[in-house]
């Protein structure tokens, strides 16, 4: 189980792309304990800062921190995703001192990272961001980057991806901005920035460059492991938290009354929650007999409400992409299996390979 | 941009499942460059190896054992088929699995076929019988020749295809050619070939029609005939493999009744579905070919010996 704390709805930034209903609401300290001990079940339970920006609200994330380790040591991991821009020295030292692991927001190339993630004032913060995942890396060389795809930029793709892997970032993580205004035309971009990756991570895995790349990456792994659901199992694995105190399935559902599933000091509503799990859970009639039905993104509940305003109705646009994707991942794992590519057997065969790959780097350094 | 099912996809097909390589355990055992050269991470790969036994166990089960038998006399106090076979200076073709000749690579399509035949992608073919066979214990390569094997019309990779019968005659003119083999291992002398539809080309030297009936069984056992011929100087094994043609077993849909719409909608899910059983049928007949060849190379000590 996973709890998402919303620290606070405020930001210090205004992205284009952005979901989140920006307001002013700051979660207590009262309310991030009582979160965490109605629901934070399970031996090992991980809690998420997030926001809004959560560095804003970074003092709060030690005092919770320091409460978990006081009330039971050892059963929590931490992580914290944030835009980069409060990622300070001081902060990085905190957080490596105290197991604290951060995801930054960081879209690749200049152009498509100042387009969209701005400041209030409309300014592009590329520069801020880029030093803070220069130093972000020196001290948590794995730390994942999230990066967001937008119909404007989707030909700057390959050149954010590429120019992130030179950064030295080894985990890259691909989002869509499937709310975005996609075209047809938009999406004949995107084939050919995709077309250029495959063939550019394909070359990874042959010199052996350890990256991390989610689009073909998690594909793969959909094979891989067949018996894994798609499915996010929505509310069932990770509860969202929001500043106020009551509880949401996900990120993209908090601030919206009719998608509570219980609040902080009451509890988890059971019957809420099932009944929403099972609606997400539901087969899309619309995929009916679809070879990548198990495999690909329909029953995001997140994406689909954000999209189409509906758990059960899924956009286009994701179909459009799961096939334009899928082949792509598939052909390019053909061609590492057929060659034998011992990179690849191991990422994706070999259940010991995070640890091999740590051991590697630290025989390395 | 429309939400549209994917009616057929095959792409996922060239790469195995988890459960599926855990089949040939010894794939893991290729590691990145940089790990085999790192003295203390192999060490470390060592320990992780103790750590994890059961699984290590597994996969030294599958790992190759025997050198041939003449490499390694000791090895083989007694004589076998093969090493009898070899002082002949003969090779040896693997007694084909008689369940698959028997029943087995036979149909035909174009407009007199009422059930046409549907073949197996080669390559989707030729991976499946890489796989049985290295998790067995055999290195292969690929596209190996060996002297003196020849099949008797072979064009040239880079010929146009016969476009008519004169065309044909003309490629009947080039005459016989050196075999290349789908997989080898020479260490162990082991040649194999899978016998796909152009293969009918090759070796009936005709052409493939718009009508046309097949006999893979037929072949097979000519193929074999020809690779038995072979004037072996060490203990040759040959494996011949061979398009199974799989029958699907549906039944036709029944169309009374239904409108032109539904009738065609029936028509078409049947269709699928055929394909469909007739390639799980095919890659499972196949595979019991591919695995009784490897008992075979087990029973005369090329590989390693069944438990």
């Amino acid at each position: 189980m996973h709890l998402t704390l919303h620290l606070t709805d405020r930001c210090n930034l205004a992205c284009r792309y952005c979901y989140a209903r920006h307001g002013t609401a700051d979660m207590s300290f009262e309310t991030a304990c009582a979160a965490i001990e109605k629901c934070a079940t399970g031996p090992d339970c991980g809690i998420v800062f997030f926001g809004g920006e959560p560095l804003l609200r970074a003092p709060l994330m030690w005092q919770i921190m320091d409460w978990c380790e006081a009330c039971r040591p050892g059963r929590f991991h931490y992580k914290v995703t944030t835009n980069g821009t409060l990622l300070d020295e001081a902060f990085l030292d905190e957080a490596v001192r105290r197991g604290l692991h951060v995801a930054l927001s960081h879209d690749g190339a200049r152009a498509a990272h100042d387009a969209f993630r701005v400041d209030s004032a409309g300014a592009g913060t590329f520069e801020a961001v880029d030093a803070a995942l220069a130093r972000l890396l020196e001290r948590r060389p794995y730390s994942p980057v999230l990066a967001t795809v937008n119909p404007e930029t989707a030909d700057r793709l390959a050149e954010s991806v590429q120019g992130l892997q030179a950064k030295g970032v080894q985990y890259l993580i691909l989002s869509m901005n499937f709310a975005g205004s996609w075209t047809d035309a938009a999406l004949q971009t995107l084939v050919k920035e995709f077309r250029k990756l495959a063939d550019w991570h394909e070359e990874n895995y042959r010199k052996e460059r350890k990256f991390y790349f989610s689009p073909f990456d998690k594909r793969i792994a959909s094979r891989v492991f067949p018996e894994r659901s798609n499915s996010c199992r929505l509310g069932m694995r990770q509860i969202s938290v929001g500043p106020d105190g009551r509880l949401f399935p996900c990120v993209q559902f908090v601030g919206r009354a009719e998608y509570a599933i219980g609040t902080a000091v009451a509890g988890i509503d059971e019957a809420r929650r099932e009944a929403l799990y099972r609606c997400n859970e539901r087969d899309k009639p619309e995929c009916a007999g679809c070879a990548l039905e198990r495999r690909c993104h329909n029953k995001c509940g997140c994406l689909n409400l954000q999209t189409t305003g509906s758990l059960e109705r899924i956009p286009a646009v994701l179909c459009e992409y799961e096939r334009m994707v899928f082949p792509l991942a598939d052909r390019l794992a053909t061609r590492l299996y057929r060659a034998r590519n011992a990179l690849f057997l191991q990422r994706h065969y070999n259940p010991a390979f995070p640890i091999l790959s740590f051991l590697e780097d630290l025989g390395a350094s | 941009m429309k939400i549209q099912a994917v009616q057929a996809y095959r792409g996922a097909s060239g790469y195995p499942t988890l459960a599926e390589i855990q089949r040939t355990p010894e794939l893991l055992a290729r590691v990145p460059a940089r790990w085999e050269q790192s003295s203390g991470f192999a060490a470390l790969l060592g320990l992780l190896a103790l750590a994890t036994a059961p699984r290590a166990e597994a996969a030294d089960e599958a790992v190759p054992v025997a050198a041939p038998a003449a490499a390694s006399p000791d090895a083989q106090p007694s004589e076998t088929a093969v090493a009898q076979q070899a002082r002949k200076t003969a090779a040896v073709v693997a007694p084909m699995l008689e369940e698959a000749l028997d029943q087995d690579g036979r149909g035909s399509f174009g407009c007199i076929s009422v059930c046409p035949a549907t073949f197996m992608p080669e390559d989707e073919a030729l991976e499946l019988i890489r796989t049985e066979l290295e998790a067995a214990g055999l290195r292969l390569q690929e596209g190996v020749e060996l002297d003196n094997v020849m099949a008797p019309v072979q064009k040239p990779e880079d010929a146009k295809p016969p476009s008519g019968p004169r065309d044909w005659e003309k490629g009947n003119e080039l005459g016989p050619r050196p075999v290349r083999f789908d997989w080898a291992d020479p260490e162990r002398a082991v040649y194999v070939d899978y016998l796909a539809q152009r293969d009918y080309r090759t070796w009936q030297g005709r052409m493939v029609s718009v009508n046309n009936s097949f006999d893979f069984a037929a072949l097979a056992r000519k193929v074999a005939e020809a690779y038995g011929q072979h004037p072996a100087t060490n203990k040759t094994v040959f494996g011949v493999f061979f398009e199974p043609l799989a029958d699907p077993g549906v039944a036709q849909p029944k169309l009374e009744g239904l409108s032109s719409e539904q009738a065609r909608r029936a028509s078409w899910e049947s269709e699928r579905l055929e394909a469909a059983i007739k390639g799980e049928k095919s890659r499972d007949k196949l595979r019991r070919q591919v695995r009784h060849f490897v008992e075979f190379l087990k029973k005369e000590g090329v590989v390693g010996a069944p438990p």
